[in-house]
């Protein structure tokens, strides 16, 4: 694949450079947001309130029906969205940020340092972040910023590898080679030349990371260690799931919402990686 | 470089990174238990127990010590094999991982088998018509079993096939009511597998069919094809002989590097399914303060991921012996 | 070689063409197995040491004590055959079956008895430090006969001998044992319809029948399955497609009991007699909360009624002051706090917290995490404290956590947690009251909002010394005006334990005080 700075050849029709998956993946993403601002503004009912109207099913006062607690199921998927969106959007700007760093340093500069933080790499990669991020939580208190920051902060090494993978390539290029021999710096290099061209990359793996983090909180609140304070998706599934008999709506609308944003993530960061061409990335 | 000289170099260098990154996961383990400031026996004793039974308990279990000198015997044991005892059962936590792990691996390695052979002929499908609508028919099908949370997928299952229709058993390995011998015994079991495996399939499903499709499609247009064409090869030929083997090269290295998160898929399982396996005792640990048992488990989970890392890495080798390292 | 399609089907037991219910019937009356369920793996199976829940499932169908009570609050024999109060209600003479043999075939004596209440129940057993703290010692008048004294009057002995409280250990196998150590906590030897045989972890308990049980024909069933099932909706679905018989209370998820009991094979059990309570504890250290005009506010604000219909639905009764109707000796003569969302605004006024932009202060509110009514409540509460410009932070917590920070430690402004406040007031309901029940360090269930109040204390002593019940029970009628006018503790309601069984598998089932502890001893397959 030729690199001649890809990036400035396509700059903002993204919509065009995807393909019809990519472009589904990233129409499901808007809804999930438009959902979770400006209709969560919009609504009549408070996700807290609760009334006497237990568990009544989709209708004209409440759109997606109500809770066991009489609470609008509409509002409550809105507001649980927030909550879930964040954990993805801060678990996948943790973890890509210490990607990128990490994953650049190692493929600019190579040889003896290169090898030892990419052991350290593969070791992190190793400790199953799921268990941790379990024990975490059951030992130092439920919270939606520990699953947060456990998940990015054991999540990095993917987008690591894959960055590094890219800078590998593209520090042999002519463009980066002019430029290093013209006398630009090392920072001035990565961050001028470098780094925009690995931007689709990383905007895979941030697309990606989001979907996992968000999917792996969804397995925490599964077993009973989400933050009540903060209903996420998973937690509105989770607590939806004893009403399944009698209450499908309950469960069924968060579940709904929970997969589709999560497919959208993935099929939004597979159509960016099929638009620039690259495939797998090296792992 | 031979192959098996390059392969036991990697599993001699996966080995030596392996201990370092077991012990410092126990020390952490170590640390976060005395971050949280409860105390096993009471759990044990149920309410207002007396305070003798709560000394009892606390001293057979070193629970006063401090944490460098719990620590000092909890590795000193590990290393001859002797990993503690649970203080909930009572058991060494050697007997319980072993008797739970043959659960775990039934149901991962069969659903991972299972959804290997789909996945891979899902993805040699997609991949041999690019861009079509099978290809995202197939990309679509397999996202949707990954976005859907396992337990989910899970409990959707019981409800349609052991509540409604009555066709399955909803939970468990096998039938309470009845003693099988022989053949039907095999028959109960498999039985009980079909829906834990099919969660579980359709949750490995997505990572296997993305990562062979995607490593499909760029060894399609490797140089080595178009000279396999042109010497005449067919069409299936080129996508099984040819393509197929360097693409489960990324895939094989996928679920080495993903087997973490295969786990946890794993772990809600059995849980949802009610199975007696790792999962289920890691995570009642978890919540009884069980710290051995706890520990244990975690490091148990690491040499399990470390170890699929050194099964991948063999395979790799074996597929392609040009793959360069 | 052909195959007869019906034989091949029966055979393989795949059950599409048969449904698996009938299947399942088929196969159990040639075996005679009652199946239940257990939410956990039971770290000991001694009832006669924890209070924990798995424990007594677990532990009731192999241990006896001397007697049973049913669920309408009558006592049974069990191990003793009859019995004699004194006047004084301070000695019980309770006079032993004959022939009795432990499970290892060593015979069953007076000294096992001795033994057990001495050492093990007085001692050791979390309830029974309470309901027997006042036995002196047991007497041993013949290998048939025991006599217990105790220091003063103690009109509960016999709803406090079940199993409950006053499991029978063998004495051969736990004397000079270390209780704790002891391996029969997880190999029991007991004298009840069942043997355990087989414990398989995370899988399921195995008993078999006790061929020397002292009722002839009982119990009807050759064999009890257990089966471990931590999931809640896993145990209703198995229920209803057949694969297990019984669920009892701990065992049955309240949200689905309405549902449950419209299915056609399935009945409803419902018991109480140990008077399982929701209760909010106030703690009075807490400079708010020391104030009895914000207790009284928070009672006129909190909406009990919302919270019974929407939690327990069908299963929740009103508590109207600290004793629970369901007792006999609950006052019927104390008035209620009105839901009034005004007077309690008025009330915090008065109490110096005026509302400074709707705001008057900040509550921490703990509370288990794994009980779902609980996890329910908590966001009720929240609601309610919200319209009276009360904030509250609800924190749940995991058992242990909750043990420590907020019973042991006292770092909480509320906790919900539930309580059984029977089988007798003077066994679940004083510990919460006395102040000689504030320990340093606190222990849990005992007196955590350290209520202190000296007049009630001394009422609670002249209490233990009246013999004559119409005595007892103006005695603590005035105990019940006195505590309810302080408020420590706002009671949020009392429920049945609902328990539920397939009629057309099992009957005689859960005709007990408290359906986790039943023996199984009369459950006949039908």
């Amino acid at each position: 694949m030729n690199a001649v700075n890809p990036f400035h050849a396509k700059p903002w029709p993204v919509w065009r450079a995807l393909n019809p998956s990519g472009r589904t993946g990233l129409l499901l993403l808007l809804t999930a947001l438009l959902l979770c601002t400006a209709v969560a503004w919009m609504l009549q009912h408070s996700p807290s309130t609760m009334s006497e109207a237990l568990r009544e099913p989709p209708g004209a006062a409440h759109w997606l029906g109500t809770d066991d607690l009489g609470r609008d199921v509409l509002a409550r998927v809105a507001y649980g969205g927030q909550i879930s969106l964040m954990v993805g959007a801060f678990s996948a700007l943790i973890a890509v940020s210490i990607g990128v760093a990490v994953g650049a340093a190692c493929g600019y500069l190579g040889g003896a340092f290169d090898a030892v933080v990419m052991r350290v790499t593969e070791a992190f990669q190793i400790i199953p972040r799921f268990f941790l991020a379990l024990i975490v939580v059951a030992l130092v208190g439920s919270g939606i910023w520990k699953i947060i920051l456990v998940l990015g902060l054991l999540s990095w090494p993917a987008t690591a590898r894959v960055v590094r993978a890219q800078v590998l390539v593209l520090r042999k290029e002519e463009f980066v080679l002019a430029a290093i021999m013209g006398g630009a710096s090392t920072t001035r290099v990565i961050g001028r030349h470098i780094l925009p061209n690995v931007a689709p990359i990383i905007a895979v793996s941030a697309s990606l990371q989001a979907g996992s983090a968000i999917l792996l909180e969804s397995f925490i609140s599964f077993l009973g260690l989400g933050d009540v304070a903060h209903p996420s998706w998973g937690l509105l599934l989770q607590q939806g799931q004893l009403f399944i008999r009698d209450g499908w709506w309950i469960s069924t609308f968060p579940g709904l919402a929970l997969s589709l944003t999560i497919l959208g993530l993935n099929l939004l960061g597979d159509g960016i990686r099929a638009a620039h061409g690259d495939t797998t990335g090296t792992s | 470089m031979h192959a098996p000289a390059r392969l036991a170099m990697s599993i001699g260098r996966r080995l030596l990174m392996a201990a370092p990154v077991v012990m410092a996961i126990v020390v952490l383990t170590f640390v976060l238990i005395r971050l949280s400031p409860t105390d096993p026996a009471v759990l044990l004793a149920g309410d207002a127990p007396a305070p003798e039974f709560l000394e009892k308990i606390r001293a057979q279990y070193h629970l006063d010590e401090s944490i460098a000198k719990q620590l000092a015997i909890y590795v000193g044991s590990a290393l001859q094999g002797d990993l503690g005892t649970s203080i909930y059962f009572r058991k060494p936590v050697t007997e319980l991982i072993l008797a739970h792990a043959p659960v775990t691996f039934l149901l991962t390695l069969t659903s991972l088998v299972i959804a290997s052979a789909i996945g891979v002929s899902l993805a040699v499908l997609a991949a041999s018509r690019p861009g079509t609508g099978t290809d995202t028919a197939v990309t679509a099908l397999s996202l949707a079993g990954y976005s859907m949370p396992a337990f989910w997928i899970g409990q959707l299952l019981i409800l349609s096939f052991a509540v409604w229709l009555g066709w399955l058993p909803s939970n468990g390995m096998g039938s309470a009511r009845e003693t099988f011998e022989g053949f039907e015994w095999f028959v109960d079991r498999v039985r009980h597998m079909v829906l834990p495996v099919t969660s579980l399939v359709l949750f490995e499903l997505a990572i296997i069919t993305r990562f062979t499709r995607a490593a499909m499609v760029q060894a399609l247009r490797q140089d080595y094809v178009a000279v396999a064409h042109a010497k005449g090869a067919s069409q299936t030929r080129v996508l099984w002989r040819h393509a197929l083997p360097n693409a489960l090269v990324t895939t094989v290295t996928v679920l080495g590097l993903e087997f973490g998160f295969l786990l946890a898929g794993s772990v809600v399982t059995e849980i949802v399914f009610g199975w007696p396996g790792l999962g289920r005792l890691f995570f009642d640990a978890i919540f009884r303060r069980d710290f051995p048992l706890l520990t244990g488990c975690f490091i148990f989970t690491s040499v399990m991921v470390v170890l699929a890392n050194m099964v991948t890495d063999a395979v790799v080798s074996v597929l392609d012996p040009r793959t360069a390292r | 070689m052909t195959i007869d399609r019906r034989l091949f089907l029966k055979r393989t037991g795949s059950g599409i063409a048969l449904s698996t219910v009938s299947l399942n019937e088929v196969f159990a009356q040639k075996t005679k197995r009652l199946i239940g369920a257990i939410e956990e793996d039971p770290a000991s199976i001694n009832p006669a040491l924890t209070t924990v829940i798995s424990s007594f499932t677990a532990g009731c169908p192999v241990y006896s004590a001397l007697t049973w009570m049913d669920a309408k609050g009558d006592v049974h024999p069990d191990l003793a055959e009859s019995w004699e109060v004194a006047a004084d209600n301070k000695s019980y003479t309770f006079r032993l079956r004959q022939n009795v043999k432990w499970h290892d075939g060593a015979p069953f004596s007076a000294e096992d008895v001795k033994f057990s209440l001495e050492n093990i129940t007085r001692k050791l057993h979390p309830w029974g430090r309470n309901a027997f703290a006042a036995l002196s010692v047991v007497d041993v008048v013949d290998p048939r006969t025991v006599v217990l004294r105790f220091e003063r009057p103690n009109p509960f002995v016999l709803s406090a001998s079940t199993v409950s409280i006053a499991a029978i250990l063998p004495k051969h196998l736990w004397a000079n044992q270390d209780p704790v150590q002891n391996p029969h906590n997880r190999k029991p030897v007991g004298t009840g319809p069942f043997i355990l045989v087989d414990n398989k972890v995370g899988d399921r308990l195995v008993y078999r029948r006790n061929p020397n049980f002292y009722i002839p024909g009982q119990p009807a069933f050759d064999e009890l399955v257990l089966r471990v099932m931590p999931d809640g909706a896993a145990r209703v679905a198995a229920l209803e497609n057949g694969e297990i018989d019984m669920l009892n209370t701990f065992a049955l998820p309240t949200t689905e009991v309405r549902r449950v009991s419209r299915l056609p094979n399935i009945k409803i059990a419902s018991t109480g007699q140990a008077a399982p309570t929701y209760l909010c504890t106030f703690n009075l250290r807490s400079p708010q909360l020391a104030k009895v005009q914000v207790r009284h506010a928070l009672a006129h604000a909190i909406d009990r009624g919302f919270i019974r219909n929407t939690v327990m639905p069908g299963l929740a009764d009103p508590v109207i002051g600290p004793v629970p109707s369901v007792l006999k000796l609950a006052s019927k003569n104390v008035a209620d706090y009105a839901l009034d969302v005004e007077r309690a605004k008025r009330l915090l006024d008065e109490a110096g917290f005026k509302a400074v932009d709707g705001r008057r202060f900040n509550l921490r509110l703990l509370f288990p995490n794994s009980d779902t009514r609980a996890v329910r409540m908590a966001d009720i509460v929240r609601q309610n404290l919200m319209t009276v410009g009360i904030s509250t932070d609800i924190v749940p917590m995991e058992r242990a956590l909750l043990m420590q920070k907020g019973y042991s430690d006292g770092e909480f402004d509320l906790i919900i947690d539930s309580y059984l406040l029977g089988p007798d007031p003077a066994i679940g309901v004083e510990r919460l009251y006395n102040s000689a029940s504030i320990f340093t360090p606190a222990r849990p269930f005992t007196n955590n909002s350290g209520y202190r109040n000296a007049e009630v204390d001394k009422l609670f002593e002249q209490e233990k010394q009246a013999v004559d019940p119409e005595k007892r029970k103006a005695v603590y009628e005035l105990i019940q005006q006195k505590i309810w006018a302080d408020l420590p503790i706002l009671p949020l309601f009392s429920y049945r334990g609902a328990e539920a069984y397939n009629a057309r598998m099992v009957s005689g089932v859960f005709d007990v005080a408290d359906g986790s502890k039943e023996s199984f001893a009369r459950a006949r397959p039908v």
